[in-house]
């Protein structure tokens, strides 16, 4: 009882907690179940270029489908196949600043690059954990001198290659300590050459030095605000607010860049603005948020939103407050 | 995933308040559907498909040569040469396949306290289970190669092990210690790494130290690429992705068999039946089990969800009883203790020696002996475990478990439960037993293939006189 009446108090001293915000909003649906033009099977992930076109990892139809910045169909390319240019689960997926598109090719060990127009540019690795090989690769991540890191997700380590595909280090083994992984399926770097890495069983995201040095952490396993059930993908915004596709809990959670929470958009459903399985998300020039809807099989366009960091309050940080 | 502590033990009072209401025959009947919702109950889920390893005809076939292949033993003739004097062909019972531990007669599992790998059928060809001899020495070294120091769980429903989600992976975990978190495809490619298990002293290197489980995989991927039959049978499972000897990777032979192993469910049983719906289906004992079970004997409080098992990490404090194993065995950590998760990683999981993943009921009828040593032979003596709380002179004692920084779970405590109630828990774990899913295409899932492509002798089948079937596999070039 007095603890209730203690939670009662600190909602009536701090009963603004969530103003001054407002969650993006739905724009655009397009997609369906289907292998057609625009119906996806698994969406897995997605990237923009610097013209705004999106590429969608369509994983289980073992292609990439483009669009104009409005859901537009543009092309697609792949098919299933062992072969360079064909896919294998096709995953993750990033575009680099001259416009070459890197794909996790999961199932065939390997990651691709192409052109933007589907043109295959080079291909490296296989099967196995030795230095550039991969088991299950997923996340790519490019940085400004052409070098890119590979979230090789079952082998519970990031790669990290000079831009010619050579192998130039890796770090992470399975377990829960920091710099190791369970799962690790997305890798990003921000402006600041931070490289940050989804750790999708460890319920949490992972920050690293472009040489593998951890950084810190945030985020652990619930489904408060700030919490995570198998977090899948991440990107980060022209106002380099940190966005996470909260895969488990079905929503996206907008952390500022200093890693603090401030809203979360979103929920379990099939209707317009929900969400089954948010494995993918990407955030365009203008603070758009696409979203790879994955068991409803579409991609959802959400509008900036406007939003300040919230301070969440604990009895830790009250007790800091105050003391 | 499931509710927090404070709203378990809310339910676990209104569930001992049903339960304590249906001793009272004035009372309405047990609300059993509100059991069936708190604890998130229901029947076998459908086998879930991984986008990489989806349901494939001859894949689970061959997955089912595979798994009965002593190929992926270390010490199989005629790639071990015998180090001892001893006719490697002749000795073939040296050879270890997935099945000779789990063996469909027994649940696939082995019915045995402590597995009995490598070389445990030195001397009886066609040795299975409890019949099994160990230790032997190594077939290539002469080193006493011991008891696998864990008790052998069924591969039967391990598909599910863990969120049936799109992407299986998402919340596996296989082992009593949770070592692999990711699906049965990654789990396949351990036990022929390990000495006990399958490798034996066949993959050592110039020092005697044995190989990295790598180098291991990549020597056994060789031995299959070396057969024509195999190289026939993944190019069909494998159709487009494998068109050549070198194609075929552990990858590919680890999808096989958790392909195969994916296909051993047993849907349908009369607790499945209960709980769809269908009250009638268990005996009043049954269902008295049934509520003692979610109530007063705490079970549920872990064994719980589609597949009665929270697939979390507990202290209980079951003894390991390693004497009556076998003479000095080691245990796990070679001086008479398993410490469970403790051991999938001793840095990391410094904290939890002793926990062991909770694992699931079904068919646990089928499966004895219990718990991770195999020191409770019975069901019943599985319940008389958890009704004195663990705390007999037989189970680990709490001045032990704090010696090593572990506290025994608070729901392992005395029950207090009569005769007839834990008679009534038995009764009530024997309604999840179920037959085997028939396989694809009338593939017979619950016996041992007579005759597999390596021209090894698959476990239990009786060795033909003289080393006749024990010819050199024909090589194919990669």
């Amino acid at each position: 009882m007095r603890s209730m009446t203690l939670a009662c108090a600190i909602t009536l001293l701090f009963p603004t907690i969530a103003l001054a915000q407002s969650a993006p909003k739905l724009e655009t649906v397009w997609g369906d179940s289907g292998n057609a033009v625009s119906q996806f099977n698994a969406p897995y992930h997605i990237a923009l270029d610097g013209a705004g076109q999106l590429y969608v990892t369509d994983s289980e139809n073992n292609r990439i489908q483009k669009f104009d910045n409005r859901g537009e169909f543009l092309m697609s390319w792949g098919q299933l196949g062992p072969d360079p240019g064909d896919f294998n689960i096709p995953s993750g997926v990033t575009v680099d600043a001259h416009g070459y598109v890197y794909v996790g090719d999961s199932d065939n060990h390997q990651v691709q690059k192409f052109d933007g127009n589907g043109n295959l540019i080079a291909h490296w690795g296989h099967f196995g954990s030795s230095d550039g090989e991969f088991y299950f690769p997923v996340g790519v991540a490019v940085d400004e001198d052409g070098s890119f890191y590979v979230a090789d997700s079952w082998n519970n380590r990031v790669q990290k290659f000079a831009a010619d595909g050579t192998f130039l280090l890796k770090w992470g083994s399975l377990g829960t300590r920091a710099g190791e992984f369970d799962l690790p399926t997305a890798v990003v770097i921000d402006r600041n050459g931070v490289v940050y890495v989804t750790d999708t069983k460890n319920h949490r995201v992972q920050m690293f030095t472009r040489e593998g040095v951890s950084l810190g952490r945030f985020g652990e396993h619930g489904t408060g605000p700030g919490y995570f059930d198998l977090p899948y993908a991440i990107a980060i915004g022209p106002s380099a607010n940190i966005y996470v596709a909260d895969s488990g809990n079905d929503r996206i959670q907008i952390f500022t860049p200093d890693h603090q929470f401030i809203l979360t958009f979103g929920e379990t459903g099939t209707g317009p603005g929900q969400m089954d399985l948010p494995w993918g998300i990407a955030v365009d020039a203008n603070e758009n948020v696409f979203v790879a809807d994955a068991k409803n099989d579409r991609i959802e366009k959400f509008s900036a939103g406007t939003f300040v960091p919230v301070q969440i309050i604990t009895w830790g940080n009250l007790k800091q407050r105050y003391k | 995933m499931f509710g927090r502590p404070a709203t378990l033990l809310l339910v676990l009072g209104l569930v001992v308040f049903a339960a304590n209401c249906g001793q009272d025959a004035s009372a309405p009947p047990p609300d059993y559907q509100a059991i069936i919702d708190a604890f998130q109950l229901a029947p076998l889920p459908n086998i879930p498909y991984p986008p990489y390893n989806t349901y494939q005809a001859e894949r689970i076939e061959l997955g089912r040569l595979l798994f009965f292949d002593p190929i992926l033993g270390g010490e199989s003739a005629p790639w071990v040469k015998s180090a001892r004097g001893l006719d490697p062909y002749r000795y073939r019972a040296n050879d270890m396949a997935c099945g000779t531990c789990h063996v469909p007669r027994f649940a696939f599992a082995d019915a045995r306290r402590a597995g009995a790998g490598v070389g445990g059928g030195h001397l009886n060809g066609t040795a299975l289970g409890p019949d099994r001899n160990v230790p032997s020495p190594s077939l290539v070294t002469g080193s006493e190669i011991g008891l696998e120091p864990r008790n052998t769980p069924t591969v039967l429903n391990t598909a599910m092990n863990g969120r049936n989600s799109i992407d299986p992976v998402s919340e596996s975990f296989q082992f009593m210690d949770g070592r692999v978190t990711l699906g049965l495809e990654v789990q396949a490619q351990e036990p022929i790494t390990d000495r006990q298990e399958m490798a034996g002293d066949a993959f050592l290197d110039s020092l005697g130290a044995m190989l990295p489980p790598e180098a291991i995989r990549d020597s056994l991927t060789q031995r299959i690429r070396a057969i024509p039959e195999y190289v026939d049978r993944f190019e069909n499972a494998f159709p487009g992705f494998i068109n050549k000897p070198s194609d075929i990777t552990m990858d590919h032979i680890s999808k096989a068999i958790a392909a195969f192993e994916r296909q051993l469910v047993t849907p349908g049983s009369r607790y499945d039946r209960f709980v769809s719906g269908e009250t009638h289906a268990l005996t009043p004992l049954e269902r008295q089990g049934f509520e003692l079970f979610f109530g007063k004997a705490l079970c549920g409080s872990c064994h719980r969800g589609p597949m009665l098992s929270d697939y979390s990490f507990h202290v209980q404090g079951a003894g390991d009883d390693y004497a009556s194993i076998a003479p000095n065995f080691p245990g796990k950590d070679g001086a008479g203790h398993d410490f469970g998760r403790f051991h999938a990683n001793p840095i990391e999981f410094a904290d939890q020696k002793f926990a062991f993943r909770t694992l699931t009921i079904r068919n646990v009828e089928l499966t004895a002996p219990f718990f991770h040593s195999g020191s409770a032979t019975t069901l019943a003596a599985v319940v008389d475990f958890y009704n004195r709380g663990g705390r007999g002179p037989q189970d680990i004692s709490e001045a032990d478990l704090a010696a090593n920084g572990a506290v025994r779970d608070t729901l392992v405590r005395p029950l207090g439960l009569s005769a007839r109630e834990m008679a009534a828990l038995v009764a009530f774990m024997k309604t999840t037993t179920a037959p085997l899913a028939s396989g694809p295409s009338g593939l017979d899932l619950t016996t041992v293939p007579d005759r597999v492509p390596s021209g090894l002798v698959p476990p239990g089948i009786a060795t033909p006189a003289g080393p006749g079937p024990f010819t050199a596999a024909p090589t194919r070039q990669p």
